[in-house]
């Protein structure tokens, strides 16, 4: 796992390449054209293949951000990135008309990422289009009987990614051998703990 | 050989911070006039009557157990960076506590808000969004300290004093109350709600909003998105109750949680409309998931877990 990916997903404008950008180390190789599908979304520029972004991690790892592109005819590419994907991080735009119809779209093409518990919902402009607001989408997945994060979001603020982010990597642990304390910790979890504390 | 009205204190901490906690423990009863410590450090074969520990997989936190009867009887959570007055206040409830063995943990003073105080609002809250309340400020008498948008779970701070909700409620000086509102004042971004509500049902822990729990089948509708910010023995608590209902026993049992943070949790999710309760059918309690992924893979995740997470600059 040294070049783990993480996904990130979602309709058009619902701030992938924002998303990308505000944790890349590198700016985004983005491969954004004239949006020509302005019934879908008025933005004026819109990504057509993948966003691109890297983390470099540990000594020579890196986390590999991918960006989806929106657009329903590419729903195709949706599962492939996502398969041995480290996670999906599924972006909704409740500015659109009927976000909870966009979100069963991602929801059904990444199922497996769910089951695996490897997957978060942002929910982004509730500021300015407050409905369906968050226990609506509570009702929704619990409707289906999925248990997934669902946070309100603005992915312009890097601390919101960061969050996002976090609880996926909190739902990944869940799944994992828990350590309640006082088990051994491996030679490089306790360098990054010691690392940790000398910073401090 | 401690001296009558002393206590024994260990600390289960790394050498470094031993220096360092042991210094604090001398300064918190020197600031408060104490002439005579209290507190004697123990590392002898004895039982001492509390300990420090640091919390395992969280170094912002440090932990005061009370000892009795052979095992711990309460935590008191600290958070760096701690303040002197904070740390004598948690050290004199311990004492009050080893002075009060067998009474009830509840007839101990605390310094700001109180467990009621903390219950009294969120019932109040649950109230308010049962009637499709959103838009409430948190007033101290008729003054708003607080703006909260529950639909945008958007917290801002109407008063410059204000930097974080834990102050403000740990100062305890302020009688605080909801208050509904047809348009938010505008203030500085803070915090999201949920934030303040999983802050009172810390406080609230046992005298929470939670139903007696011992023959119920506890269940999650929805992921707390909240635990990112608390405490490393909730991931287990998620585990066991991603697949299956549990019962507040089995969770205590299998989570190395203590009750009062698993009250912490509980009421943090029945607040946040995360928790479904019901009662106890024997087909749908099943065993704890067996699909995991093997074991030579979970240090590998978690090593790249922890790594990307130090990259990104999230705390652990």
């Amino acid at each position: 796992m040294n070049e783990p990916k993480l996904v990130f997903a979602g309709t058009m404008g619902a701030g992938k390449t924002t998303a990308i950008s505000a944790i890349s180390e590198i700016p985004p190789i983005s491969t954004d054209v004239a949006n020509t599908d302005l019934d879908a979304h008025a933005k004026l520029a819109t990504t057509v293949a993948l966003d691109y972004g890297e983390v470099t991690f540990g000594k020579n790892s890196k986390l590999r951000l991918y960006g989806t592109p929106g657009q329903d005819r590419f729903d195709f590419i949706w599962s492939l990135l996502a398969r041995d994907a480290l996670g999906v991080i599924l972006l909704v735009d409740n500015s659109r008309p009927a976000p909870l119809t966009d979100l069963n779209q991602y929801l059904d093409a990444f199922g497996d990422a769910i089951e695996q518990g490897r997957l978060v919902i942002g929910v982004g402009r509730m500021e300015e289009f407050p409905l369906p607001n968050l226990e609506a989408y509570l009702e929704h997945l619990d409707a289906r009987q999925l248990l997934v994060p669902v946070i309100p979001v603005d992915v312009r603020r890097r601390e919101d990614v960061l969050l996002l982010i976090e609880s996926l990597f909190r739902q990944i642990e869940c799944l994992l051998e828990v350590t309640t304390g006082g088990e051994p910790e491996d030679d490089w979890s306790e360098l990054v703990r010691t690392a940790r504390e000398g910073s401090e | 050989m401690k001296a009558e009205g002393q206590y024994r204190i260990r600390l289960d901490v790394s050498e470094h911070r031993r220096i360092l906690v042991a210094s604090m423990i001398d300064a918190a009863e020197r600031h408060a006039g104490v002439l005579t410590s209290h507190w004697a450090l123990s590392d002898g074969p004895l039982e001492p009557d509390a300990s420090m520990v640091c919390d395992s997989a969280s170094t912002d936190r440090l932990r005061l157990r009370v000892h009795a009867d052979g095992r711990i009887q309460r935590e008191l959570l600290l958070h760096w960076p701690v303040r002197s007055s904070e740390l004598f206040a948690s050290l004199n409830q311990a004492a009050l506590l080893l002075n009060n063995r067998g009474g009830s943990p509840s007839a101990i003073p605390t310094t700001g808000m109180t467990a009621s105080d903390a219950h009294v609002l969120l019932r109040d809250w649950r109230r308010l969004r049962r009637s499709n309340q959103y838009r409430l400020t948190l007033c101290a008498g008729e003054r708003p300290l607080l703006a909260v948008d529950a639909i945008t779970d958007r917290v801002t701070s109407l008063s410059p004093n204000i930097r974080r909700v834990r102050n403000l409620l740990e100062e305890g000086n302020v009688s605080l109350r909801w208050r509904t509102e047809s348009e938010l004042p505008a203030g500085k971004p803070l915090c999201r709600s949920t934030e303040v509500l999983w802050l009172l049902a810390e406080v609230s822990a046992g005298q929470g909003l939670l139903p007696e729990l011992e023959h119920v089948a506890i269940s999650l509708r929805g992921w707390p998105a909240e635990v990112v910010h608390g405490l490393p023995a909730w991931t287990t608590v998620l585990k066991l109750l991603r697949r299956a209902p549990a019962t507040a026993s089995d969770l205590l049992e299998r989570s190395g949680c203590t009750p009062a943070e698993l009250h912490w949790f509980l009421n943090g999710c029945l607040c946040s409309g995360y928790l479904r309760l019901g009662p106890i059918l024997a087909s749908e309690m099943q065993p704890l998931d067996a699909s995991r992924p093997p074991v030579s893979q979970v240090g590998h995740f978690r090593r790249a877990l922890t790594a990307i997470r130090h990259a990104l600059g999230i705390p652990a």
